[in-house]
């Protein structure tokens, strides 16, 4: 029965099912979007490990405060970072404020903030860095650029980073830089565009500039729930405990390092300033010597020129004179040629000669050896008498001598003879007087006694013998003593015989001797004579030798002379040779030595140049030293106190702001999809009543069948369910995916989006089916309950038709009477069944509200490029100037002025507070304020009143009063990028879209900050329509020295036209939900007239109306009806865009407030347009009715 | 040649794989200026041939005249212009525009064709000349019923079709409503054209077509119409 029922009533279970999904899926999904961007958030968050907790601190930090945070109770972990905020120059000349993040060990593994590489590869030298990957227009790094170190940047900048060059090799996303809000900074313009990544070694400093903390717990809780807050808040209170006391230690390690530096420095200055000092002086004399060496060297020069000229002529005369030696040499030669050949022939004759008288001679010789030979042979002869004599001579000599000794013998043996004869009578004597025997004195006395005496042989006994023994031998002795003595005496004889012989062999040889000498005389007289010859032979061969000597030597004369002459010839050659390269040398050398006089001339001004701007230097640069330690003593006095500062997620930029717009989607959803819904739910609501009420008759014929209430309710109950849950199933399903991923891709402006997580949001599902079923259900069953208490048989009546009145209208007859007879009926119908009215009407207000709420957000969007960059700034050309270059610069001025008109401007950034509110806005103050208003708009947006800005105005802009709560005449503090804090007066607020500005003029300026007037930026206005114009402006200008930017709005416009489409997506999906809706409410409600008033349009075709008649008169009530909706919604959008508008912003920007009227028109036109649609829809349908069936059953 | 006739018209329905005729082979005519009765029970084919001859309904074969006109082979456009000039409905249930007064109604009859009757007139004559401008809810059943007759006399149609005129009326009611067909069709000469279960009704007419399923049985003239304040049922 209930699909029957769907199936006959398909339109209406469409509507039904299509409004259910449509209401449901945009609350739920718009609703779940912002838990969906928590929780993706926090995904990310987890994923990136991005840091709970960020530490800065005015004096930097060290390892050990590392350490030390580490410690902390709650840190999981914690990394520590160097950076710095520096100005590059990009090639084509741009200057950008650049974070530098020093990156250590793995920076794609660190435990804090990883750092993911999107491209490219991580540096691996000094020169080599990866740029953070933005969506901002503003980022301009992309792998292969360049950026130079700018010489903007602060001397101390410039000394604690080393690096000068950078080329981009990878592009990297680190959690904490998600947003593409960049803090703001004090470099350059204020703004920092982009974000690199160097290595650590790049910074030449000892300490650090951050750490990151991540907390302990707080995995898989959903950032800055109240959760984790709760958690979180422990772990702060830790960490800002430990800074109190940590700070200090830092402190005092830092004061005693720099006094220990500044009195290092004061050491080294007076150092250098000696050095320096010395260097000079030592330069001075360089350059004296070199004055002296120079004009030595020109007087070489001009002798040396002489000099050399001359010597090469005396070599030019030698070699004529050589020439000259050489032909007499030559001459000479052929002379002694002629000779040698003359001697040669002599010389040979006289051999001749030679060996004639050779031959005579050696025949003298001959004969003269012949002679020689016999007188040898008598000369033997002679000598071998001599020799005989001699020898007998001898033998005499000897036997004289034999005779002598003999007698020499004999008489010495006759002496001792006596006197061993005198011993031994001694003996005997002795031994007589022994014996008494007297008288006794010889031996032979005592023995002739004994021995006649036996008495006295006895008493001699042994005596006698001794002594008779020795008497006998003295005895023989002298027996032989006489033999020899007769001997002697012959041998006497004989020899004098033998010498009288000797004298006759004498005078004979004698004889023989004077006939060999005579002969000898005249062999000697012959071989002297031919000795003589011998020598004149002898001298004749030596001349002879010498001759041929002497020849030898003319001829090898000869020869040295020809090869002498030879050699001079070609000695003269290579001389003639030599002189000319002499002559090409000469003028080569004198050349040379000019220039490189006069170069050294040069150098040597150059070298008096450079000392004196040495010295100037060295002088600067000392004085520069000193004023540099001097001031280094007085930072070290006024250093601040020393401050820790702890931030939380709701301090850093990325998650602040994430938070801050998932609490504005929050509140859109709050809004927006409510009233969607409600006009979803009020047209179920009303679909299903007047289901009800159609089958009156149906429910009246069950009823007197007998059925139920309950049983026959449920049918209605059944359908009504059956079409809102499945459309809730199907707006669920889109509806919480699609919306969550078009809401989240709009923030792709602001961020580099994570993934989207959808899950399926349980909570939102229920809070949005729920009371889509409750209605449906609810309606249904309100009016079954209400046709239950009537009867069956008055339900089986019809329903009484409502009574036709008179309408207001027609009192006033003279248009009634106008009106054409369908413009009556209808203008009654429309007022006949005011409960259809109403709801038609206010289900068209809805979708003409919704619709105008969109497109009035696009207005407010697009609005807003236009309106700041036509309405609201009048120029159209911002260049950022380099303060110190100006006074130098006229070339950029002439530019600017040709250009047109221009002003200077101050601008940097700071923060505006009152009381707990605070907004980032951008101090700008220019030169001359009353021209200054030609070039910034200032007038009220509501109304346009003028806001006057002259000497002594400070004016801020809407947004950021708005965020501050303030109006004129208020007093706000104004801190500026340096911390500088002053109270100032706002003397209005003005019109603005894009970031928040606080003009002031320069004299509050002054005596607010205390500081002077600074220009750092030019307005123009160039009025330059063509690129191509713009581009080649930007380039002149850049070229200038003390040009820094050029940012032509026109060119951000574009730029930011391009993000703004994103936003421009959730708008249109918002246009389209609602033309949907429209769509859908209209054709219901068209549906359910026509189904209310079918007997009418047939007795229409009845009377023969044609087709397009009966449509008018029926469908003309429609769409007067959506055209008085339509009129509402109007009014209606108005008031929802201004509210939607107004949560919906973000903080950089300020949505317009005005709604153009070509978006009224669209609204509205859109939603005659549906109707129209619907109407040609329902014209088909009205064709089917079939007159026959619909005049058959009764009213 | 008579001024409406019906040569061999058949309409018929598929049910299912039955074929139901509910105008077999139907033949009749009827002469301009008479006041016809088409009669028979419920379901004989008399409303198929009211429609039919309205040119509501179309017919699947055979031929209907009108005034020397082919109506069955007009086109829809044809049909609609038919019905607009040329044919005045007045139904059992009245079917007026309920957000229109009596005079509104039949202005509204009236602005659609090419020579109307004055509707205040025509208000009159059907003697609702006081409620003109009351709205149909403000009028009993036989004053809607005049103003319904009214609206179709407004168009100074050539025919005039009632489909039973009388059956939501009360006895009196209908004898009154019938003497104001009866008084049109003598008065303004036009042709009416009455369809009835109520044989009693046959008595006032000139013409009697008797239907019984889906086939005409009779058509017979009746020389002595009796007017109709004298009938009785």
């Amino acid at each position: 029965m209930i699909r029957r029922a769907i199936g006959s009533s398909l339109g209406r279970f469409a509507a039904i099912f299509a409004i259910s999904a449509l209401g449901v899926g945009f609350l739920a999904g718009i609703a779940s979007a912002t838990p969906d961007m928590a929780l993706s958030g926090s995904r990310y968050y987890e994923k990136t490990n991005f840091a709970d907790f960020r530490l800065l601190s005015n004096i930097g930090f060290d390892m050990d405060d590392l350490y030390a945070v580490l410690g902390a109770e709650g840190v999981e972990s914690a990394v520590i970072y160097k950076t710095a905020d520096l100005l590059f120059e990009k090639e084509d000349g741009m200057s950008i404020g650049v974070t530098v993040r020093g990156l250590s060990g793995t920076p794609l593994s660190d435990s804090v903030n990883t750092l993911s590489l999107s491209e490219g590869r991580l540096p691996e030298n000094e020169g080599e860095c990866l740029a953070e990957s933005t969506v901002s227009p503003t980022g301009h790094l992309k792998i292969g650029d360049k950026i130079t170190l700018s010489r903007q940047n602060s001397e101390s900048a410039l000394e604690e980073f080393t690096q000068k060059e950078l080329t981009v090799v990878g592009m990297v996303e680190n959690p904490f830089y998600m947003s593409m809000q960049r803090e703001s900074t004090t470099v350059g313009t204020g703004q920092i565009s982009d974000i690199i990544y160097v290595l650590e070694s790049c910074f030449d400093t000892d300490y650090y500039t951050e750490i990151f903390v991540k907390g302990r717990g707080l995995e898989g809780l959903v950032s800055q729930s109240d959760e984790y807050d709760e958690k979180a808040q422990p772990i702060f209170d830790g960490l800002e405990s430990l800074a109190d006391y940590r700070q200090y230690i830092r402190h005092d390690k830092v004061v005693t390092e720099a006094r220990a530096e500044i009195d290092d420095g004061w050491s080294e200055y007076y150092e250098e300033k000696e050095k320096a000092e010395r260097e000079l002086s030592d330069a001075l004399s360089d350059l004296e010597d070199g004055e002296r060496e120079l004009s030595d060297g020109w007087r070489e020069y001009y002798e040396g020129k002489e000099s050399g000229y001359n010597e090469l002529l005396n070599a030019e005369q030698d070699i004529r004179d050589g020439w000259q030696e050489y032909y007499d040499g030559q001459k000479d030669y052929e002379e002694g040629k002629q000779e040698f050949e003359d001697a040669k022939v002599k010389y040979l004759d006289g051999q001749e000669e030679y060996n004639e008288g050779r031959a005579e001679l050696d025949k003298r010789w001959q004969e003269y050896y012949d002679g020689e030979k016999e007188y040898e042979e008598g000369y033997q002869q002679y000598l071998d008498g001599k020799a005989e004599l001699e020898e007998a001579e001898l033998r005499l000599k000897r036997a004289e001598n034999q005779i002598s000794m003999g007698y020499d013998s004999y008489y010495d043996g006759y002496d001792e003879l006596r006197a061993q004869q005198q011993l031994l009578d001694d003996q005997a004597a002795a031994a007589a007087r022994a014996a008494g025997l007297e008288g006794i004195q010889t031996a032979s006395q005592l023995i002739s006694l004994v021995h006649s005496d036996p008495m006295l042989e006895a008493a001699f006994g042994g005596l006698i013998a001794p002594l008779e023994e020795g008497q006998a031998q003295i005895d023989t002795a002298m027996e032989v003593m006489e033999d020899s003595l007769r001997d002697l005496e012959y041998g006497e004889e004989s020899l004098a015989e033998g010498r009288k012989e000797l004298e006759d062999g004498k005078a004979e040889l004698e004889k023989a001797r004077r006939t060999l000498l005579d002969s000898r005389l005249t062999l000697d007289d012959a071989k002297r004579q031919l000795s003589k010859g011998e020598e004149e032979m002898q001298k004749a061969e030596q001349e002879l030798i010498d001759g041929y000597r002497e020849l030898e030597d003319g001829y090898r004369e000869l020869l040295d002379a020809e090869q002498e002459l030879n050699d001079a010839f070609i000695e003269l050659k290579d001389g003639e040779r030599e002189l000319t390269d002499g002559w090409v040398e000469y003028d080569s050398e004198l050349r040379d030595g000019y220039r490189e006089l006069s170069d050294a001339e040069q150098e040597l001004i150059d070298g008096w140049q450079d000392y004196y701007s040495g010295k100037e230097e060295a002088e600067r640069e000392l004085k520069e030293a000193e004023l540099e330690l001097l001031k280094a003593e007085a930072d070290l006095r006024d250093m601040d106190e020393p401050k820790w500062y702890v931030l939380d997620r709701s301090s850093m930029i990325t998650s602040a702001t994430f938070q801050s717009n998932i609490e504005k989607v929050a509140s859109i959803a709050k809004v927006f999809p409510v009233f969607f819904f409600i006009i979803a739910a009020l047209v179920c609501l009303t679909t299903m009543t007047r289901m009800v009420d159609e089958e009156r008759g149906v429910i009246g014929t069950m009823k007197a069948l007998g059925y139920r209430t309950g049983e026959i309710s449920a049918k209605y109950l059944i359908y009504a369910a059956a079409a809102s849950l499945l459309g809730c199933a199907l707006g669920l399903g889109v509806g919480l995916k699609l919306f969550p991923a078009i809401i989240w891709n709009a923030y792709g402006i602001m961020y580099r989006l994570p993934r989207l997580y959808t899950p399926f949001n349980i909570g939102y599902a229920l809070y949005s089916t729920l009371p889509t079923i409750a209605c449906t259900m609810g309606a249904a069953g309100w009016a079954c309950f209400e046709s239950m208490r009537e009867s069956s048989a008055s339900l089986m009546l019809p329903k009484a038709p409502a009574p036709g009145k008179r309408v207001f209208l027609e009192r006033i007859g003279f248009i009634w009477k106008r009106l054409s007879f369908n413009h009556k009926v209808t203008a009654r119908n429309i007022f006949r069944y005011k409960k259809r009215f109403f709801m038609t009407v206010t289900g068209i207000t809805g979708c003409t509200a919704l619709l105008l709420t969109g497109f009035g957000l696009r207005d407010s969007i697009s609005g807003i490029l236009y309106n700041q960059y036509t309405n609201v700034w009048q120029f159209d050309l911002m260049v950022g100037l380099k303060p110190e270059e100006m006074q130098s610069d006229g070339e950029m001025k002439s530019i600017l002025d040709q250009t047109g008109e221009s002003m200077i401007v101050m601008q940097e950034s700071g923060t505006a507070v009152n009381g707990k509110k605070t907004s980032e806005v951008s101090i700008m103050v220019p030169s001359d304020p009353d021209a200054f208003k030609s070039y910034v708009s200032f007038k009220e947006r509501v109304g346009g009143r003028a806001v006057g800005f002259n000497e002594g105005s400070a004016v801020i802009t809407e947004k950021a009063a708005d965020t501050l709560g303030i109006k004129a005449g208020d007093t706000i503090t104004l801190r500026d990028a340096d911390d500088n804090e002053t109270e100032i007066e706002i003397t209005g607020i003005t019109e603005n879209y894009i970031q928040g500005y606080i003009y002031i003029a320069p004299d509050v300026y002054q005596s607010s900050f205390g500081e002077d007037f600074e220009g750092n930026m030019a307005l123009c206005k160039s009025r330059l329509e063509d690129p191509s114009e713009r581009d080649a402006l930007a380039e002149k200008l850049l070229k200038c020295p003390s040009c820094a930017s050029v940012t032509f709005t026109r060119d951000t416009w574009d730029s930011l036209q391009d993000t703004f489409k994103s936003i421009d997506m959730i708008v249109v999906v918002l246009i389209i939900c609602a033309g949907l809706l429209a769509f859908v409410v209209l054709y219901n409600l068209t549906n359910i007239n026509i189904n209310e008033r079918i007997k009418e349009i047939a007795t229409l075709k009845v009377l023969g109306f044609y087709p397009s008649e009966v449509s008018a008169y029926v469908l003309r009530e429609t769409n007067m009806l959506s055209f008085i909706g339509g009129i509402f919604g109007l009014f209606a959008g108005k008031l929802l865009h201004a509210f939607v508008a107004r949560t919906a912003e973000v903080d950089m920007v300020m949505f317009g407030r005005v709604i153009e009227p070509q978006s009224y028109v669209y609204s509205l036109g859109l939603t005659m347009l549906f109707s129209l649609f619907v109407s040609l829809v329902m014209t088909g349908k009205l064709r089917d009715i079939s007159m026959v069936d619909s005049l058959k059953a009764p009213e | 040649m008579a001024y409406i006739s019906f040569e061999n018209v058949v309409r018929k329905y598929i049910m299912g794989r039955q074929e139901i005729y509910a105008a077999d082979h139907v033949t009749f005519e009827i002469e301009k200026g008479e006041f016809c009765v088409i009669v028979g029970p419920s379901g004989a084919g008399k409303t198929t041939i009211l429609n039919i001859l309205g040119g509501m309904d179309p017919c699947d074969s055979g031929r209907v005249m009108l005034d020397g006109r082919e109506i069955s082979s007009l086109s829809q456009k044809g049909l609609t212009e038919y019905r607009r000039y040329e044919v005045g409905f007045v139904f059992q249930f009245y079917n007026l525009i309920q957000n229109l007064t009596a005079l509104e109604n039949v202005e509204l009859a009236g602005a659609i064709c090419k020579d109307p009757l004055n509707p205040a007139e025509v208000l009159s004559q059907v003697g609702l000349k006081d409620r003109m401008n009351n709205f149909p809810a403000q009028l009993s059943g036989g004053e809607q019923q005049r103003v319904s007759i009214a609206r179709a006399i407004a168009k100074n149609p050539k025919i005039l079709l009632c489909d039973e005129p009388t059956g939501a009326l009360d006895y009196n009611t209908g004898k009154n409503i019938l003497g104001l067909l009866h008084k049109v069709c003598k008065e303004h000469g036009k042709t009416v054209i009455v369809i009835t279960h109520n044989q009693a009704i046959t008595a006032m007419a000139d013409r009697v077509i008797t239907v019984r399923n889906g086939k005409v049985t009779s058509c017979v003239l009746n020389p002595d119409p009796m007017p109709a304040e004298r009938i009785e049922w």
